[in-house]
């Protein structure tokens, strides 16, 4: 079987157009894409719009002071000190802190802050979509935040955030920035009586927000290397086929067949040339991309391992895919079936979101999408890029390989048995 | 050696071979005649075991190939009438991957390619790719590649078409070297009289899937022994003469060629006569007459009513 694997590695390298249709066009529209499609991606792509959030603030220690003083009082404090107290915590007010937060750069972009005189009124535009999220400030935060880090008495204060669907990305990051907002104000509030300063505000860390990932965005460069990369190797399941129905058609399948070779020895051939050339394609475009261009210098290691990983399965998948092909091709003994494939190739492109990232799109575009080749392979390349954990990708990956297993056993249904024996 | 009995295949409704049995001895050249579609690929790829016939037997040394594949296959040399190589690839890259898959390995392989590329005459040329040869050169590696494993039995499928004449001759040459001196068993088909006259023994012809004839070249030909072919050269063709030669009950074939007709008669003095009788009647102007001995090509057009090329 090496031999007809070496066999297929030998015509490849001597056919030109083959060589340019798997190599330089992929790399010349990685060039030109990456530069002329720099604003395609990038962050702006993959951070949400600036969104309004509604602001109620009940927060008052005047309603419960006297009740506050007293519990101070019981716990040992002085009426003189008892009162500093409440004094220091009335100055440290979470909203005026809140609004500091909300006017940060980073945050700015991202979201606006509108105050509502009542929490009815906030919710009212909640549903009304005008605000994407609601933050309470209730009547006892002051007061909590009193009982619990001075008198150790009570849980810690709490500001409630409103939103309609929790799981929405912009919902998830404003409660990650509430979340620490109130551990640095608590922090600042357990402090506060130690040091007998008011407020450090300087050190103050609420959180950020950043892209939907932990890395830096994708790059225009990033982007089109692994598109075109993963739309050039499905022309590589055809190549493979429309080679082995030439060899039928000129008899050189024949002579193999009489040879000491079965049909499957054959087909499975073809499975590993198709998976050989596939993994080659791609590192040679990977790394011609990486040190002309830079486009992946300076990823860690783990997202090598994961490059690597779905380069593996994805390579499977176009060696399977060039087996169903050439079984149905010589099944029928008709290359039509091939050069359909062939010419579908540009609409699985725009389906993986090859050509544009398909975000900007209807959601189903994207679903159908990542059920394609080329796409489930690239969502799970731009998954790495942009540091998901395995477990995250690894239903895709799981696809390829479930998509890989049935093309196989369909194409070693499929393929003709010439031989008697 | 090599026997096939009551072999039969049909493609669906169409029955390519039928009931189809000949016999091929060691050693022996023969030549498989018959015009398109006749069904020798069909029967060829039955004997290569690539195709399963529907009924019969085909048996090599007393053993059945169609049992056990293997039988055959180490010994079985195919010249398909295609170019059967990576034309990208050079001569000795061809015969290289088909020396390996036929087990052929280290130096073993590399006298194998020195020896048939020596036997086609293409040493010189073994490192350019097959794409620059001419169509001689490619048909000239075509037949090493199916001579690299020394086989016993060579089947040739049309191995000399398009093709200039000094090549085909080379080509000739080398194949009736192979059968003579090193005893190889040959079934050769072709379109080519001449050449099937030459290098074979025994010639089987073949027409709607059957065995029509068989026979040494004379055999064949005593066929017609009662026959003689006459061409006729005329000024011009005239229907109405045609018609009147058919109608002679001496003529058992007539076919059109270049300003004239050919003619299938039995033997008989008064033929002449009439035929000059009937062109003098009619103002047909004869030009040439000549009374030949039947061909081969005669003898196929009589049992098959068509011209070997048709």
């Amino acid at each position: 079987m090496f031999n007809l694997i070496g066999k297929d590695f030998l015509t490849l390298s001597k056919n030109r157009s083959e060589l340019i249709e798997l190599l330089l066009t992929p790399f010349l529209l990685i060039a030109i894409l990456g530069f002329a499609l720099g604003n395609v991606t990038g962050q702006t792509a993959t951070t949400p719009e600036q969104t309004t959030v509604g602001l109620v603030d009940q927060s008052t220690i005047a309603k419960d002071e006297a009740t506050v003083i007293k519990e101070l009082m019981d716990a040992g404090h002085t009426q003189v000190d008892a009162e500093k107290i409440v004094a220091e915590f009335e100055q440290m007010d979470p909203v005026r802190q809140m609004k500091g937060l909300f006017q940060e750069a980073d945050i700015e972009q991202h979201f606006a802050l509108q105050t509502f005189e009542s929490k009815e009124d906030a919710e009212q535009a909640l549903e009304a979509n005008d605000i994407s999220g609601v933050i309470v400030v209730s009547e006892i935060f002051k007061s909590d935040i009193i009982r619990a880090n001075v008198l150790q008495n009570a849980t810690n204060a709490e500001i409630e955030v409103i939103t309609q669907d929790p799981n929405q990305i912009k919902a998830i990051i404003l409660t990650n920035i509430m979340e620490g907002f109130i551990q640095e104000y608590n922090f600042q509030a357990t402090i506060a009586p130690i040091v007998g300063e008011t407020v450090i505000e300087d050190q103050r860390h609420y959180g950020e927000v950043v892209p939907l990932t932990t890395q830096d965005p994708i790059n225009s460069f990033e982007y089109y290397t692994l598109s075109m990369a993963v739309f050039f190797a499905l022309g590589i399941s055809t190549i493979i086929a429309s080679r082995s129905f030439k060899e039928k058609e000129s008899h050189v399948l024949a002579r193999i067949m009489l040879s000491k070779r079965s049909p499957m020895q054959y087909l499975f051939s073809k499975l590993v040339s198709g998976i050989l050339i596939t993994m080659i394609q791609l590192g040679i475009l990977f790394t011609l991309s990486t040190l002309i261009f830079g486009t992946f210098s300076e990823r860690p290691l783990s997202f090598w391992v994961g490059i690597v990983l779905v380069s593996c399965l994805f390579s499977i998948l176009i060696g399977s895919m060039g087996s169903l092909l050439t079984a149905i091709s010589l099944n029928t003994n008709d290359v039509m079936v091939v050069s359909s494939f062939g010419s579908s190739t540009v609409v699985l492109a725009f389906l993986g979101g090859s050509f544009v990232p398909l975000e900007q799109y209807a959601n189903f575009l994207k679903t159908l999408g990542d059920w394609t080749p080329n796409g489930a392979a690239l969502t799970s390349y731009l998954q790495f890029l942009m540091g998901f954990d395995i477990v995250d990708v690894l239903p895709l990956l799981l696809r390829m390989l479930g998509l890989s297993v049935i093309f196989m056993i369909i194409a070693v249904i499929v393929f003709p048995k010439w031989r008697l024996d | 050696m090599l026997e096939m009995s009551q072999l039969s295949k049909t493609f669906k409704k169409h029955k390519a071979v039928d009931e189809l049995s000949m016999y091929i001895e060691k050693g022996e050249a023969v030549g498989l005649l018959g015009p398109n579609g006749a069904g020798k690929s069909t029967t060829i790829s039955m004997i290569s075991t690539l195709l399963k016939p529907n009924n019969g037997t085909i048996s090599y040394n007393g053993k059945d190939i169609l049992k056990d594949a293997s039988v055959i296959r180490p010994f079985l040399g195919i010249v398909p009438q295609e170019i059967a190589l990576y034309s990208e690839l050079s001569a000795f890259d061809n015969l290289r991957f088909f020396g390996k898959i036929y087990g052929l390995h280290g130096k073993e392989l590399d006298q194998k390619i020195d020896k048939v590329l020596k036997l086609v005459g293409l040493t010189e040329r073994k490192n350019d790719p097959i794409k620059d040869y001419s169509g001689g050169m490619k048909r000239r590696i075509n037949i090493a590649v199916a001579l690299l494993h020394d086989p016993e039995v060579l089947i040739m499928d049309e191995p000399t078409v398009g093709i200039d004449p000094q090549s085909r001759n080379y080509i000739l040459d080398m194949i009736n070297q192979l059968n003579v001196e090193h005893q190889m068993t040959l079934l050769y088909t072709s379109h080519y009289m001449d050449e099937v006259e030459k290098l074979c023994d025994r010639i089987y012809i073949m027409d709607m899937g059957k065995i029509v004839a068989s026979g040494t070249n004379e055999e064949l030909k005593s066929l017609l022994s009662n026959e003689e072919t006459i061409e006729i050269t005329v000024k011009s063709m005239d229907p109405l003469f045609e018609n009147k030669l058919i109608k002679h009950p001496s003529i058992k074939q007539l076919t059109k060629v270049e300003n004239g007709y050919k003619l299938i008669a039995s033997k008989s003095d008064a033929l002449l006569v009439d035929i000059f009788h009937l062109a003098s009647e009619l103002g047909v102007a004869v030009t040439g007459m000549q009374i030949k001995k039947p061909t081969l090509e005669d003898v196929f057009l009589h049992l098959t009513g068509k011209s070997l090329r048709d």
